[in-house]
């Protein structure tokens, strides 16, 4: 078998030292000229109390209906349907957790 | 993935470049556009393209600068970027990024190489690599290009250009194999003299 006369060692110096490819001064110029024109344009930082507002009103909503759920008491009147709908909620509830977990799982860029 | 605490210049940099700091924009464009251009320019292989490329890609880096979590390092968001607009201009030009015929320079250049026997200036070199690269296919030429020359790790190649690591492994081994040996043959086993 032929032996490889460069190292992986030189043929990394060997293309970091000549590989590269440099842009011209006039398109670097454009370049720098493109993105510091950007910042004007740049949208405003998000407004972090409204994120925090939402939470609060769908903490009371939810505690609302709870606490409605919990004075109609409807495992005395149909328990059936009420294990039912609750089976059918919490399954629900079960893959939506799961299809968010496996999203977070995939490679995040960025 | 990037480990906590890595590179907080580059994160307070990128702070000060979101808040429109003109010196931190500067320094993070001429940090990264040589070897954004690289990259564009060993997949599009036309210079003009790969100008276009690197324009565009860094007009959508840097417009959506404030969206960059920081789960990765900004360089390989970057080229991520940049590598998806160079494939994407390479399918609208209903180019082939497979395989490329070998530029009308390169039978120049190997003419050459007789002339000037074996002293191999930095101009000549770079020639050389040029063609050895030109050789191998357009994604085993950038993924050479991450690993050697922007000195990315196997992972991060795999986050550039959305391959598994079996893949970027095997490819890098061949793609290294390939070059070597059209290094070997291009300079009639004057390979040493480059180093």
């Amino acid at each position: 078998m032929k032996q490889n006369t460069i190292t992986d060692k030189e043929l990394k110096n060997l293309l970091r030292e000549n590989g590269l490819k440099r842009t011209s001064a006039e398109f670097s110029n454009q370049l720098l000229q493109s993105v510091s024109g950007l910042e004007y344009s740049r949208p405003q930082t998000e407004f972090s109390a409204g994120r925090w507002l939402g939470k609060v009103v769908i903490a009371v909503l939810v505690t609302f209906n709870i606490v409605l759920f919990f004075y109609l008491n409807p495992f005395s009147i149909q328990p059936v349907a009420a294990v039912s709908l609750a089976a059918f909620t919490l399954g629900v509830w079960g893959v939506i957790v799961l299809f968010a977990k496996l999203r977070l799982e995939e490679p995040r860029h960025g | 993935m990037r480990l906590k605490g890595e590179n907080n210049n580059e994160d307070k940099l990128l702070d000060k470049a979101i808040g429109g700091d003109r010196i931190s924009l500067n320094y993070l464009v001429n940090t990264y556009k040589d070897l954004a251009y690289t990259i564009a320019v060993r997949i599009v292989v036309n210079h003009e393209d790969a100008e276009e490329v690197v324009q565009d890609s860094f007009m959508k880096a840097f417009k959506s600068l404030h969206h960059f979590k920081k789960a990765s390092k900004f360089s390989t968001w970057l080229y991520r970027i940049v590598y998806n607009t160079a494939v994407s201009k390479v399918k609208t030009k209903k180019l082939t990024i497979t395989d490329i015929a070998l530029h009308p320079e390169v039978e120049r250049y190997t003419a050459a190489d007789d002339q000037h026997g074996d002293m191999l200036e930095s101009e000549e070199r770079k020639k050389y690599i040029d063609l050895a690269l030109d050789k191998l296919q357009a994604d085993d030429r950038t993924i050479i290009t991450l690993y050697y020359i922007a000195g990315k790790n196997i992972a991060e190649v795999c986050e550039i250009l959305n391959m598994k690591k079996s893949a970027v492994k095997m490819r890098l081994l061949r793609s290294r194999k390939q070059i070597i040996t059209e290094l070997e043959s291009l300079l009639n086993n004057e390979v040493k003299s480059l180093l």
